[in-house]
């Protein structure tokens, strides 16, 4: 077995690094960009794209806060997104308990259509909610987006969640049973304690869709009451499109608690990305 | 045994099933019978056969919707998986700053697609963008800076490349799998001589057949689907250059408030989109384990 050359190892290494450092700078440079640039006064950032700022100053985010109300549109992304994770894991905790562990007439069609659903463009079915939520007049407020949101999370978080339960052993309900609980009591008091795990990647899973998710947002909401974070960087465009400077201020904003978040629960999001991508 | 088993049963599915019916199972068949009826904003469907998918079929502008979709999903699932592959290759040996490496890839998949497009609207704005300023640094005549995103002549390409090298999803899911390869295998390969690139080739991508069968049906579900990027910076313009299926379906319903037609674009895209699932899980032979293993 001949060695490979010395000389071709060397190469070989100093590719990889190449191509990762190729990597992390696609990735990096144009968030780190649009950030320097947020400091930047209107007249530099048409002078010199690539410089860094003369001075720190936060002319452009005070004026990103006085034209948008940045804040408010965080807190319905938070109130959305809250009440969407805790409807779909309520629901789907039910749903996907009994799925798992019992045979009944409608199970393989429960099964079917929730398969079906993962696979749905989101577009194809906008147009009859957009009318169904306009007679219900539900348009244009956060319950209506609750209420897509918890249905949006159903499919990939029942079938995270049914894999999960067929991992938790039969036997502790069964001697629940004997010893005379009931159905609901076992469930609430010996399944839901042990299903965390599962019910963490879910909301996991539940909140990174939907913080981001921009198109029936796009299409549902009409103001200012129901507008989300992605929603609030398509109105900046247009409000924003002859000052530019607050544009940036406005991007960082809103981009910068997702990346924080990110850093924080990274362990989290990564092992719930896999679960959701394998299981659903 | 359990008592009133099947009440509870009844009672523990219902709730899902019902929010399920109203987003889901409602909508999907008003789309399928109302793209068979003429039906706008200010008027109420009435049955119009397949005059819909007529007047789709014989508009240009839908043809290429649906050729720029088919040329995104063949894009993606070819050079987008095969990209994330790579990195994940790269990163399971673990080189040294692979975390750091792991985590900046997975960054620009974690903002909202929204800001993505925003971002690179600045960034090529060919009055302040970087663009400009190379053009500038390198001596090159500054009123002739593209608009990456404004020309047709490059407007494609240019909105494929805000996602089409973002693979870090791709490359967790192959990292996790690649993970889970059975660490005797590869110190049997590498006392047998294997050398590092015959590893790859003989050991970890076949262990890893079925996940890139998953990956692909992913980007191809995503692509049928784009939607975000496209709409934050081109609107599917100029002209036609990078409209694709949810775009038309958007400014359909939305501008034209022609609701038949816009559900008969629907239909196009359930369809194409299940089809293309059929045809990928033909091609990596993974079948539908998840509901086998359920029923």
């Amino acid at each position: 077995m001949r060695e490979t050359p010395f000389i071709l190892r060397v190469l070989a290494g100093v590719l990889k690094y190449v191509f990762l450092i190729l990597i992390v700078f696609i990735s990096l440079a144009p968030l780190l960009w649009v950030f320097l640039s947020s400091f930047k006064d209107y007249a530099q950032i048409n002078s010199s794209a690539l410089d860094l700022p003369e001075s720190i100053n936060f002319n452009n985010y005070a004026a990103a806060l006085k034209y948008a109300p940045i804040m408010k549109y965080f807190l319905n992304s938070l109130v959305i997104v809250g009440s969407s994770i805790l409807i779909t894991l309520a629901l789907v905790a039910m749903c996907a308990y009994v799925v798992s562990r019992f045979r009944f007439l409608m199970k393989p069609l429960i099964v079917t259509l929730i398969s079906i659903s993962l696979m749905l463009p989101a577009q194809s079915i906008s147009q009859p909610l957009f009318s169904i939520f306009s007679a219900l007049k539900i348009f244009d407020t956060k319950t209506g987006l609750i209420l897509v949101y918890s249905a949006m999370g159903i499919p990939m978080s029942f079938f995270v969640m049914v894999s999960y339960y067929k991992t938790i052993p039969t036997e502790l309900e069964e001697s629940s049973y004997i010893d005379g609980a009931g159905f609901l009591r076992t469930f609430f008091q010996i399944i839901l304690p042990l299903a965390k795990p599962g019910l963490a990647t879910v909301a996991m899973l539940q909140f990174i869709n939907i913080w981001n998710e921009f198109y029936f947002a796009l299409m549902l909401t009409s103001g200012d009451r129901a507008r989300t974070i992605p929603i609030a960087l398509n109105y900046y465009m247009g409000t924003f499109a002859n000052n530019y400077s607050a544009l940036f201020a406005a991007v960082v904003m809103t981009v910068a608690p997702t990346i924080l978040f990110f850093i924080l629960m990274q362990k989290q999001v990564i092992g719930s990305l896999t679960t959701g991508a394998v299981k659903g | 045994m359990i008592r009133h088993k099947y009440l509870w049963i009844t009672l523990f599915v219902i709730p899902c099933m019902l929010l399920f019916a109203f987003i889901y199972a409602m909508p999907i068949v008003t789309v399928f019978f109302t793209a068979f009826t003429s039906y706008t904003a200010y008027k109420a469907p009435s049955f119009a056969g397949f005059s819909n998918f007529i007047t789709i079929f014989f508009d240009q502008s839908f043809l290429i919707s649906i050729r720029n979709t088919l040329v995104w999903v063949l894009l993606q699932t070819t050079f987008h998986v095969f990209l994330g592959l790579a990195v994940a290759l790269v990163l399971r040996r673990k080189p040294g700053g692979w975390k750091f490496v792991r985590t900046a890839y997975l960054i620009p998949n974690i903002v909202p697609t929204a800001a993505t497009g925003v971002m690179f609207t600045l960034l090529l704005n060919p009055s302040f963008g970087i663009v400009k300023h190379l053009y500038e640094s390198w001596g090159l005549d500054v009123s002739k800076v593209p608009n990456f995103f404004g020309n047709s002549q490059y407007a494609f390409w240019t909105v494929t490349a805000t996602w089409m090298l973002y693979s870090a999803f791709n490359t967790i899911i192959f990292l996790s799998e690649m993970g889970a390869i059975d660490q005797s295998i590869y110190e049997a390969a590498s006392i047998d001589g294997a050398k590092p690139w015959q590893v790859d080739r003989y050991i970890t991508l076949p262990m890893v057949k079925n996940t890139v069968g998953t990956c692909v049906v992913l980007a191809s579900v995503a692509m049928v689907s784009q939607f975000d990027i496209i709409y934050m910076t081109t609107k599917g313009g100029p002209g036609t250059s990078t409209l694709n299926l949810p775009i038309y379906l958007y400014k359909t319903a939305t501008l034209e408030n022609n609701y038949g037609k816009a559900n008969a674009v629907g239909v196009i895209q359930i369809i194409l989109g299940l089809a293309l699932i059929v045809m990928i899980q033909k091609i990596f032979t993974i079948g539908k384990k998840n509901e086998e293993e359920l029923l």
